[in-house]
């Protein structure tokens, strides 16, 4: 049975926003558009570069699916909230996100400081707003899509935009 | 659930406190830090206090905030030591 | 079922579908890694315990290691076969 309100379609619009605007200005700023982090990062940069995109999106991309990010620090984050009811949720996966970016050759900022943010804007989610934490879930997950799942080339362009205005365009 | 939240800023705070004692720096000395692979009090420490604190009372289900904020000293001493010997015990991979 | 999960569900049939018509296979990394964010979100949607959450903390996790493995190798494999070209 398949329930669908107006609210949780509101909820989940919500939750997309505050995830996307959480994981791309954390790993904007934590430096994922200015170089590859591997070798694996820099053949995805170059691909979307090759399609039409720009290559600091593309590093941003590329970052993004090698190692554990901001994108995924908010995932995991918002889900731990659902999971274990409250911010520890987020804790476990703060820990969590550390492991992964150490075992892909990664210092690990831009995972853990996206998901202790992430942590904290679902605690203001659930508790100032009184919106449910799974739609911030799925929020997070419509958030990834914009910039994985619709147009690279594009995404590509929008990122290197913003990551420019920030200071943190490709270092070469 | 408060409760747990008390043992993870416990283990959070005895981590950077210990990782202080044992000779960490405070916070990275290299620049831009967001770039460098150092360890300090401040990062990773703490994190892996925390988180660890939750980890230990969710598998021994000891929720209430005494014996959280001892499982927070603990797991706070311990990650302090691990972060101090992390090259020994959690290589960095050479870059892949 | 709530419409979080349907959304997410949506997403992660529109991503592989993506997945399978994409002719770069870099561009099908960059698909998968959306798969793996619905996926873990579904895991833990569904079962929402202490273990639901280490089942969507491994999912997506391991998932990211494997598409890390998946760039480089493809990437070294095209060095080695650029050079070997070369190299006669």
């Amino acid at each position: 049975m398949i329930t669908l309100t107006w609210e949780q379609a509101l909820e989940i619009a919500t939750g997309a926003v505050l995830a996307w605007l959480n994981f791309v200005v954390v790993d904007i700023l934590m430096g994922l558009p200015e170089a590859p982090g591997v070798k694996g990062a820099e053949a995805i940069g170059r691909s979307v570069e090759r399609r039409g995109g720009d290559i600091a999106g593309g590093y941003f991309m590329g970052n993004i699916v090698c190692s554990p990010d901001a994108s995924a620090g908010t995932l995991l984050a918002a889900a731990g909230y659902w999971c274990l009811g409250g911010p520890q949720g987020g804790l476990l996966a703060a820990l969590t996100v550390y492991v992964g970016n150490r075992l892909c050759a990664d210092p690990g900022y831009a995972g853990t400081i996206g998901a202790l943010a992430a942590t904290a804007l679902v605690t203001v989610y659930h508790r100032v707003l009184g919106f449910d934490p799974i739609n911030f879930v799925a929020g997070m997950v419509l958030a990834i899509t914009t910039i994985h799942g619709i147009d690279h080339p594009t995404a590509s362009r929008i990122i290197g935009d913003i990551a420019r205005r920030l200071g943190r365009g490709p270092r070469e | 659930m408060m409760g747990e939240l008390l043992g993870a800023a416990v283990g959070a705070v005895v981590s950077f406190i210990v990782a202080l004692a044992v000779g960490l720096p405070p916070v990275q000395r290299e620049k831009p830090r967001r770039r460098s692979w150092e360890v300090s009090a401040a990062f990773p420490t703490p994190v892996i206090g925390a988180g660890g604190t939750v980890a230990v009372c969710r598998a021994l289900g000891w929720q209430e905030p005494k014996l959280a904020a001892l499982v927070g000293a603990v797991v706070g001493v311990a990650s302090a030591a691990l972060v101090a010997n992390i090259e020994r015990v959690f290589p960095r991979p050479e870059a892949g | 079922m709530r419409l979080a999960e349907l959304v997410m569900l949506a997403v992660l049939v529109w991503a592989s579908l993506r997945l399978l018509a994409a002719r770069d296979v870099y561009a099908q990394l960059i698909y998968l890694n959306v798969v793996g964010f619905a996926l873990a979100g579904l895991i833990a949607a569904t079962w929402r315990t202490d273990m639901g959450l280490l089942a969507a903390l491994c999912a997506f996790i391991f998932s990211t290691l494997e598409s890390n493995a998946m760039a480089y190798t493809i990437r070294r494999v095209e060095e080695i076969r650029r050079e070997g070209g070369r190299g006669g």
